[in-house]
């Protein structure tokens, strides 16, 4: 579990988080808790079991985007729900090793159709790491 | 951003930086501080900017906040210097509506209100993940990817002469199933035939409202006959294509040069073999929304039977019509006086095609294609007609719905210490939901008047108004 956050910013069709943490891969582990927020109403998920994903993105923008996306995937199609990660990054490429819950379909309470590109942003500097994504619910 | 005053219901975007052409956005004195709230005017200005765009980019009364082009967006592109771009289609590819039409009166069946409710919510799937009666294998999906709603029909789910009257008769040409994903083929699967959540619904209204007498006969609308819609698209097959096809046009756009204003605007030349390919999937993707809507139809034609116990045939429910609110297509249309081939982005718009238009189904021929504009779930919804002033404008385009007002969490506000479903029904309107939230989030306030929007698309003669339908059972995800 890293430092940081993310909270809802106001948007008139869909979903937009503001995300941060003292590192990019806090950025990421924030987006992917934001999604599971939103997919389940803020349940708390026990780490049952793990998984290992890889991500390889066109830049942190981009990854940012298919790391979500590739967690959405997870959650709604597998029914994995993850609760935490440990994110490594190598270049523009993403491994994840993530644990959570399995066969959890049942805790999903909102359907999001997708991360998007709409808005994106991710900056980091060497006191932090800032990204908003919007999702597309 | 800059407008300028064209009439009473448009306005002009001028060309401004990188935009090729102006915006040309519908709208009215009244409704344009609203429209300015958020940044779809920007996302007018972003889509002038695409390579090969014709005319103007177009932006209809219901316009708002999209991804990359701005919802209730229209634009079309030059066949051999435009581009094919997902995001001028968007996530739910051919989310549409459909309209049936019964031979029941309001009086008929306004005891049993609660019950067709209920019935409805049972037998058409709803809400998240949404899994459908209908099990698919998978050549069988394959199969629906390539033949539509006439999949459906042919499996017993429906009529044929309900083919005749859907666009495209329910079916696009050019889908490949080898050109959609695994991933994409996992989340459809299971959901042919389940209406999904957030703003989609199955609803039972009336007609309360003639306006054009002609094509309200022709399009065998009734003062006071019961109808149902069905608003749906083609659940997370759709969303996981334009998510696979967004990846490969970041790639191409870059490969063509073509400069983005948004990411989400990425594009690639009409003949590349990234266009054909995203082409062929969304085409996929459009069938599957038709078959969607056509299982849908059947699985509302029994609730209401088994409710009713009456039988089908005594009950009607023939398809008006089925239109789609996020597409690409091939269309002609005269650019400079002459007939050419373009391809025709509608994101949160509704073909409007006018008299006379071979590709209107005959029986609509002579008083243009039906547009079916939904409002939200407390008020009312509008029938309207195409008209030659849309094709030689907004490329035979009108609006798709109301447009959202409210943000979700702005809705759910509004909606803090009050019964919805009690005012609903207080109103006459039945609501069944498989969440309190999502109908927090739909709230009849979270949107426009649809009324306004309606009336700039009549006052500017792009689609005329028809018929007002009042919804009396709602069901939503």
């Amino acid at each position: 579990m890293t430092d940081g956050g993310y909270r809802a910013l106001e948007h008139t069709a869909d979903l937009a988080f503001e995300l941060w943490a003292t590192t990019e891969e806090g950025v990421l582990e924030q987006g992917m808790h934001a999604v599971l927020h939103t997919l389940t109403a803020g349940a708390e998920l026990k780490p049952e079991a793990s998984r290992e994903v890889e991500v390889q993105g066109l830049d942190s923008e981009d990854r940012l985007v298919r790391w979500l996306n590739e967690i959405i995937f997870l959650c709604l199609v597998e029914g994995f729900l993850p609760c935490d990660t440990e994110i490594v990054l190598d270049g523009t490429d993403l491994r994840a090793k993530l644990r959570g819950e399995v066969e959890a379909h049942e805790r999903i309470v909102t359907e999001i159709k997708s991360a998007t590109y709409h808005g994106l942003f991710l900056h980091v500097s060497e006191a932090e790491a800032r990204a908003q994504i919007v999702l597309d619910v | 951003m800059k407008f300028e005053r064209v009439d009473d219901y448009r306005f002009r975007i001028p060309i401004e930086g990188g935009m090729r052409v102006p915006g040309l956005v519908f709208a009215s004195d009244a409704m344009l501080p609203s429209i300015r709230e958020d940044k779809s005017p920007e996302q007018v200005a972003n889509v002038a900017h695409l390579p090969g765009i014709l005319r103007h980019s177009i932006a209809m009364p219901d316009m708002h906040w999209g991804y990359g082009f701005p919802i209730g967006g229209v634009a079309a592109f030059d066949e051999y210097e435009g581009v094919l771009s997902p995001g001028g289609v968007g996530y739910d590819i051919n989310c549409g509506v459909r309209l049936l039409r019964s031979k029941l009166t309001r009086e008929q069946v306004v005891g049993s209100l609660e019950d067709i409710a209920t019935a409805l919510y049972r037998t058409v799937p709803c809400g998240v993940g949404g899994k459908s009666r209908v099990r698919l294998s998978r050549s069988e999906l394959d199969d629906v990817l390539t033949q539509g709603a006439s999949w459906a029909v042919g499996h017993g789910m429906g009529r044929a002469s309900d083919l005749a009257v859907l666009e495209e008769n329910g079916c696009m040409q050019g889908a490949n199933p080898d050109k959609i994903s695994e991933r994409a083929k996992d989340r459809g699967r299971p959901q042919l035939g389940s209406l999904g959540s957030g703003n989609h619904f199955c609803e039972l209204g009336y007609v309360a409202e003639i306006y054009d007498p002609v094509a309200a006969a022709a399009f065998g609308l009734e003062q006071g006959r019961v109808t149902l819609m069905i608003h749906s698209g083609s659940r997370g097959l759709g969303h996981q294509i334009c998510d696979d096809a967004l990846h490969r046009m970041l790639k191409a756009s870059a490969k063509y040069g073509i400069e983005l204003p948004d990411r989400q605007l990425c594009a690639a030349p009409l003949h590349s073999p990234e266009a054909r390919d995203y082409f062929a999937a969304m085409a996929g993707a459009i069938n599957f929304a038709f078959a969607n809507r056509q299982v849908m139809t059947h699985f509302a034609r029994e609730a209401l039977a088994d409710t009713l116990k009456r039988s089908e045939a005594s009950i009607g429910l023939e398809v008006v019509y089925d239109v789609c609110h996020n597409i690409a297509k091939w269309e002609t249309h005269v650019v400079e006086g002459e007939s050419r081939r373009v391809c025709v982005h509608r994101k949160g718009a509704t073909r409007a095609f006018g008299p006379g238009h071979p590709d209107v189904p005959e029986p609509y021929r002579q008083v243009g294609q039906p547009v079916l504009v939904p409002g939200d779930m407390g008020r009312y919804s509008y029938v309207l007609a195409g008209t030659e002033r849309a094709m030689q404008e907004t490329w035979g385009s009108s609006c798709h719905g109301a447009g959202r007002r409210l943000s979700r969490n702005q809705a759910k506000r509004a909606a803090q210490g009050r019964s919805l479903f009690r005012e609903l029904r207080d109103q006459g309107v039945f609501v069944m939901a498989d969440s309190k939230a999502t109908v927090a989030e739909e709230l009849p306030e979270a949107y426009k008047d649809v009324a306004d929007v309606v009336d700039i698309m009549d006052g500017a003669g792009i689609a005329t108004k028809v018929a007002k339908l009042i919804p009396m059972a709602v069901v939503k995800g």
